[in-house]
């Protein structure tokens, strides 16, 4: 899966988690009228690349005690430097960003502030498993996001050519890839830069690198579920199964898929327009199909770890800054407000306790060609059953780039996967011990 | 015609007695040049090509050679979208550069004229501090700049991006190395002796003569600030104030994580942004030409 999906998925969630009551829209505006401001309503920055401007507008139209004002940044790493300046500056800081990071890392960097007591009355207009990302030590340091959902879409049309059955698990896909081999047909992309084939492989396993033990980190990256993850990878890369495409070349790569030549992608439906717009030869021969699960899971599931939009330190109004986090991601006014007109679709309700009114328009009209109508029912599945025990450490942006290398690694069969998990494991806790953290092993 | 020969007949004379360029080394100069020029050019060619594309021809044709012509589509296009943002960044650009490097020109010139042309104490140890700056990366004094601006309160407007653009110390050294070769110090001390001030003999003698320096200087500052980045990047926020690198930037690269794709627009919208520096360009080459001239009257 590209790299960006979680990433992407977040901001979409940040978008949605906009959208869950209207009913509770109209309370609010009706309690914030009777309540009276003499001082004029608070005004909030909210910082982000992507455009929400027609959420802002209609979260404006709708509140007369808060005013949002959308600052456009240039992009992810901008969006992050900036902020980091403005909190050391310590003047201009805004009180709600589009998230770059996992919380926990990004609050050992002291960048964000608690929210607990805001956010904690309204969990359950929220998806509960999208809430542990906002969290650390259960305490929440923004508001949840959820996160798209995890499906794939193979080349049917090349599928049927070899007569390939669709694969249903990991060792499907496996065997599918060596059935196709010899056509000079891969399976699957695995891109060097990109360990989230890895990370979301495990998440589905149900499985985490970091959790607490008592005050003290614990650290496992040989847990079973990371084993089971690597040694679908191993086989995969040992037999010449996977491309290794790049996703830093967007043209090289959409003509690469759209050749033929790899036929599996798990993906999310933000993604889907890029296909939808891009193919040329293969358009209409793609089909969603269920994310495939490992041989002995005893319950469907897909790898479902959100995110937070965040609330930075130094914000003078964090209880307004959550109340708009709040509308913007569980109104269904607020979903609706992110509706893209090229695209026909909404930013995905990944918070959304129920996200089907949105799954329609997700999905574009002729990649999907006559398996379009199976899309609907590969989206909810995949979306009603996200798992997420995945737990981020305080290092975990360097322990990712870390991972970053030793991938790049292991899928040119430098090192195994295997040794990868061990040298992860060694860097995390040397790091952590280097940085003065507890660590338990 | 007649002094082209001539000069031809003089360069040959340079050369040692019965030197002729062998026939091997025109090749290699010849081919090392068209290789240079199609190293020049292929950008160039890709660009326009790329500019008359759809987006998905972009990416599923082949970069070097037109596929259906979409060029005025794409232009439109650009000049549209979002209500035209674009054009707003174009104006802020110029904006920007030209306050900017105005400023920059008549600061850094007068610095440099007054480097060359006055003894004081500490001279020697300014034009030091001067030249080893250069060796500071601009990047170190990100969080430095930030923190003065933002204590300035000028981050996140013009300001932020035009005041710092006014100090330069390349070209003060340029200016300085200007101002020792195309003043003579006789004639200020004539203007002196007839009675004129400091600043009159500056304005109205010094500068004059500085007129093609101060132009490089101008050009070469512009360039810079039209291109410059980095400093909008970290100091402006919200589009409005972007400029049209940072406009493109973003564009560029708001396919990494939506489902949007701007690259076409990107490729017309860097087409677009070459137009004012090649305008400059042209329109600015008098004024070397008569440098040049300036010089061999003396």
């Amino acid at each position: 899966m590209p790299r960006n999906s979680r990433r992407a998925a977040l901001a979409g969630l940040a978008l949605c988690l906009a959208v869950a009551t209207t009913a509770a829209c109209s309370n609010d505006t009706a309690t914030n009228a009777a309540k009276g401001t003499s001082a004029g309503p608070v005004q909030l920055e909210y910082w982000g690349w992507t455009d929400i401007q027609p959420v802002v507008d209609k979260f404006n139209a709708n509140h007369t005690d808060i005013k949002v004002k959308f600052v456009k940044q240039a992009d992810l790493p901008s969006t992050a430097t900036t902020l980091r300046n403005a909190v050391a500056a310590g003047s201009a800081i805004p009180c709600l960003s589009q998230n770059f990071g996992d919380v926990p890392a990004l609050l050992s960097e002291g960048l964000l502030t608690d929210v607990t007591d805001y956010l904690k009355p309204a969990e359950s207009k929220f998806k509960p498993s999208s809430l542990s990302a906002a969290k650390v030590q259960d305490k929440y340091y923004g508001i949840p996001l959820g996160t798209g959902p995890t499906f794939m879409m193979i080349n049917r049309a090349v599928y049927d050519k070899y007569g390939v059955r669709v694969p249903k698990t990991w060792d499907d896909v496996i065997a599918a890839g060596k059935a196709l081999k010899p056509h000079g047909v891969q399976v699957m992309n695995l891109a060097g830069e990109d360990p989230s084939t890895l990370v979301n492989l495990i998440v589905q396993a149900g499985g985490t690198w970091y959790s607490v033990q008592n005050d003290s980190w614990k650290v496992d990256f040989l847990s079973p579920e990371s084993v089971a993850a690597a040694n679908i990878l191993q086989q995969l890369v040992d037999n010449g199964l996977v491309a290794n495409q790049t996703y830093q070349d967007r043209p090289a790569l959409i003509a690469y898929f759209d050749q033929g030549k790899m036929v599996s992608l798990p993906t999310s439906t933000w993604q889907l327009a890029n296909y939808e717009l891009h193919f040329k030869k293969t358009i209409g021969d793609w089909e969603p199909v269920d994310l495939p699960q490992f041989a002995d899971a005893t319950k469907f599931a897909t790898p479902a770890h959100g995110n937070a939009l965040l609330v930075p330190k130094g914000c003078q109004h964090p209880k307004e800054a959550t109340e708009v986090g709040i509308w913007m991601n569980t109104t269904k006014d607020g979903i609706d407000a992110t509706y893209d007109k090229t695209t026909g679709a909404y930013a995905w309700p990944g918070a959304m306790p129920d996200p089907s009114p949105w799954v329609d328009a997700s999905v574009p009209r002729k990649l999907f060609g006559s398996h379009r109508s199976e899309a609907q029912t590969v989206i909810n599945k995949a979306s009603a059953s996200g798992v997420d025990n995945w737990l981020v450490g305080p290092n975990y942006t360097g322990v990712f780039k870390e991972l970053q290398d030793q991938w790049a690694q292991a899928v040119t069969k430098k090192i195994t996967f295997r040794q990868l998990l061990e040298n992860m494991q060694k860097f995390t806790v040397d790091d952590l011990k280097a940085k003065g953290i507890n660590v338990s092993s | 015609m007649t002094t082209i020969t001539a000069r031809r007949h003089r360069h040959d004379d340079d050369l040692p007695a019965g030197h002729h360029p062998s026939k091997l080394s025109r090749t290699l100069v010849w081919t090392g040049l068209v290789l240079f020029l199609i190293y020049s050019i292929a950008p160039v060619w890709f660009l326009i090509v790329s500019a008359t594309k759809d987006q998905r021809d972009l990416y599923t044709t082949n970069g070097l050679w037109f596929a259906d012509f979409h060029l005025l589509d794409n232009t439109r296009d650009l000049f549209t979208y979002h209500d035209g943002i674009f054009l707003r960044w174009m104006a802020n650009t110029l904006l920007y550069g030209v306050a900017g490097t105005v400023g920059m020109t008549v600061i850094c010139v007068a610095c440099g004229y007054a480097l060359a042309m006055y003894r004081f104490r500490g001279r020697g140890i300014l034009m030091g501090c001067i030249i080893g700056s250069f060796l500071i990366p601009g990047a170190l004094l990100t969080i430095p700049s930030f923190l003065l601006y933002s204590r300035l309160h000028i981050v996140d407007t013009p300001w932020a991006i035009i005041v710092p653009h006014f100090f330069s110390a390349f070209s003060v050294y340029l200016a300085k190395v200007y101002a020792e070769g195309a003043v003579p110090p006789e004639l200020l001390e004539a203007a002196r002796v007839d009675g004129a001030g400091e600043y009159r003999a500056f304005f109205t003698i010094g500068a004059r003569l500085m007129t093609t320096g101060s132009a490089t200087i101008f050009l070469l500052g512009f360039v810079g600030s039209w291109n410059s980045f980095f400093g909008p990047l970290v100091f402006l926020r919200g589009e409005q104030k972007w400029t049209i690198m940072l406009g493109l930037y973003s564009w560029l690269n708001i396919k990494v994580d939506q489902s949007v794709d701007l690259t076409g627009l990107v490729i017309v919208g860097a087409i677009v942004s070459l137009i004012p520096i090649v305008a400059l360009m042209l329109s600015m080459q008098r004024f070397w030409r008569s440098g040049i001239t300036l010089g061999s009257l003396k």
